[in-house]
């Protein structure tokens, strides 16, 4: 038994991206996205119905997939702005998508709570979500900059710029999504 | 343990099936009382393709699980969820899924139910309402906290067939903003509907507040018919019922939602317990093959 590449990514991010953009080509390089929406289909079907049956984890999984595909756009938009000479597509993805351990054990664990928690005290797990989200947020952004240091091979000041622009997308994402889920147009462009 | 990651991936597919045994739906028939269906609903509910977090077919599913008779999706601005749900959950087995938005303006939220296509935000709410009702719908005012006073006049308030007097907010807020709001639509058109819902988007909170429609029938139709009468009944979070007094004493004890059989709650704490266990081996666990 040995500890993933994803939990090497996350506790030393410098060394193990150096020693992983030398490795071979990966054989499965949609493994890992395809891994992330599985999680995020059992974290929702446990977390709003406390049950992972095939019905709620499919769903949530088909719904959801547009958070790895997102973070799959947002690698291959930043590869090309800086990295498409030095390694592959394929590579670049599965590399980035290592990364994101600490917000699949944040997940997780907030699953686990949400699961145990009477919904008359649901206004805590919303304290507990946003009192603990800076950790996998800051936590995944060390990890980006070692990834563009190390696997994009960027200076200091490219993977500052390669990580404002990873940034940029992520967000923008989020703002796309609540644009498109109707309840920030109003906010923004409305007087009444 | 030779490899942690098949043990892993053996507890994800234990877990979902787990899970899939215990994903048994409770026998469900609304009340009966004093010649009226008594349906339990939640009229304000999100789903996926808005904020929500699951799709509507699952959500009218899981409506039933919870002892709801009926939901409304009611996404913000837009209803196209809410049509898909109301199509499919008859043919699945789900609640009766009535369409409806969240008409979200800057200055008041407006619940929309029954209706069959999309009202604009930008207008006033006593306009909005306006067009709801031309639109065969009922007019709601969704938590109406202290912040969303401002944007309703006397007028939408005359014409408002409904406000939301419980809703997850006041379980830490309290209930005094909703009832101050309440008491202010009462004094204003007396024959008003009382409405508990969930404002649901994630986690667990589907039906904990909800709303006792006193129907002639258990249709889309039906219930828009009772809230626009103001036949209903809603508990607030201190459990004082709020509605007609004969309609109060009509319901007596409000039923509880259904508890799950303990074999069946059983298989879901091991689903979920076997099946995040197996996805935190997944992530953290390496193939022996390849060490």
């Amino acid at each position: 038994m040995g500890w993933s590449d994803a939990v090497r990514v996350s506790s030393h991010p410098a060394s193990a991206y150096t020693e992983l953009a030398r490795e071979p080509e990966p054989d499965r390089f949609l493994e890992l996205p395809l891994l992330a929406a599985l999680l995020l289909g059992i974290v929702f079907a446990v977390a709003d119905a406390g049950r992972p049956s095939l019905r709620l984890v499919a769903g949530c999984a088909v719904a959801w997939s547009f958070v790895p595909a997102l973070q799959i756009a947002s690698v291959a938009a930043s590869w090309l702005a800086f990295a498409r000479r030095r390694l592959s597509l394929r590579r670049a993805i599965h590399l980035h998508f290592l990364g994101h351990l600490p917000w699949s054990l944040w997940v997780i664990a907030l699953a686990a709570i949400a699961s145990a928690t009477a919904p008359q005290h649901e206004a805590d797990l919303w304290k507990l979500l946003f009192a603990t989200v800076a950790v996998p947020f800051l936590w995944s952004r060390a990890i980006g900059w070692h990834f563009f240091r190390r696997v994009y091979g960027l200076g200091q000041g490219g993977a500052v710029l390669a990580s404002l622009f990873h940034l940029a997308i992520v967000l923008g994402s989020i703002l796309g999504f609540f644009l498109v889920t109707g309840q920030l147009g109003p906010r923004i462009l409305g007087r009444q | 343990m030779r490899n942690a990651r098949t043990i892993a991936a053996a507890l994800v597919i234990a877990g979902v099936a787990a899970g899939t045994a215990a994903d048994r739906l409770p026998e469900t028939r609304p009340l009966s009382r004093g010649g009226y269906l008594v349906l339990q609903a939640d009229l304000h509910v999100h789903s996926f393709l808005g904020d929500g977090t699951l799709w509507p077919w699952d959500l009218a599913l899981e409506a039933r699980r919870h002892g709801l008779d009926a939901i409304a999706i009611t996404n913000h601005n837009q209803i196209l969820a809410a049509r898909l749900g109301r199509w499919l959950a008859p043919r699945l087995g789900g609640a009766l899924v009535v369409a409806g938005e969240e008409i979200t303006a800057p200055r008041y939220h407006l619940i929309a139910v029954g209706i069959d296509r999309t009202i604009g935000w930008r207008e006033g709410p006593a306009r909005a309402i306006e067009e709801v009702h031309a639109r065969g719908g009922a007019a709601i005012a969704a938590h109406p906290t202290r912040f969303f006073w401002p944007g309703w006049d006397d007028a939408a308030l005359r014409s408002l067939d409904g406000a939301e007097v419980c809703h997850p907010l006041t379980y830490y807020q309290g209930p005094e903003h909703l009832r101050v709001f309440f008491s202010r639509f009462k004094s204003e058109n007396p024959g008003g509907a009382a409405i508990g819902s969930s404002d649901w988007h994630v986690f667990g909170s589907l039906g904990l507040c909800r709303t006792f429609v006193f129907a002639h029938e258990a249709s889309e139709r039906g219930l828009v018919e009772a809230v626009r009468s103001g036949r209903t009944v809603a508990y607030d979070v201190k459990g004082v019922p709020h509605g007609d007094a004969a309609l109060v004493a009509l319901l007596g004890t409000p039923p509880a939602p259904p508890i799950e059989p303990p074999a069946q709650a059983f298989l879901a704490l091991a689903g979920r317990i076997c099946a995040l266990a197996g996805m935190a081996g997944l992530c953290l666990f390496r193939s022996s093959r390849r060490s």
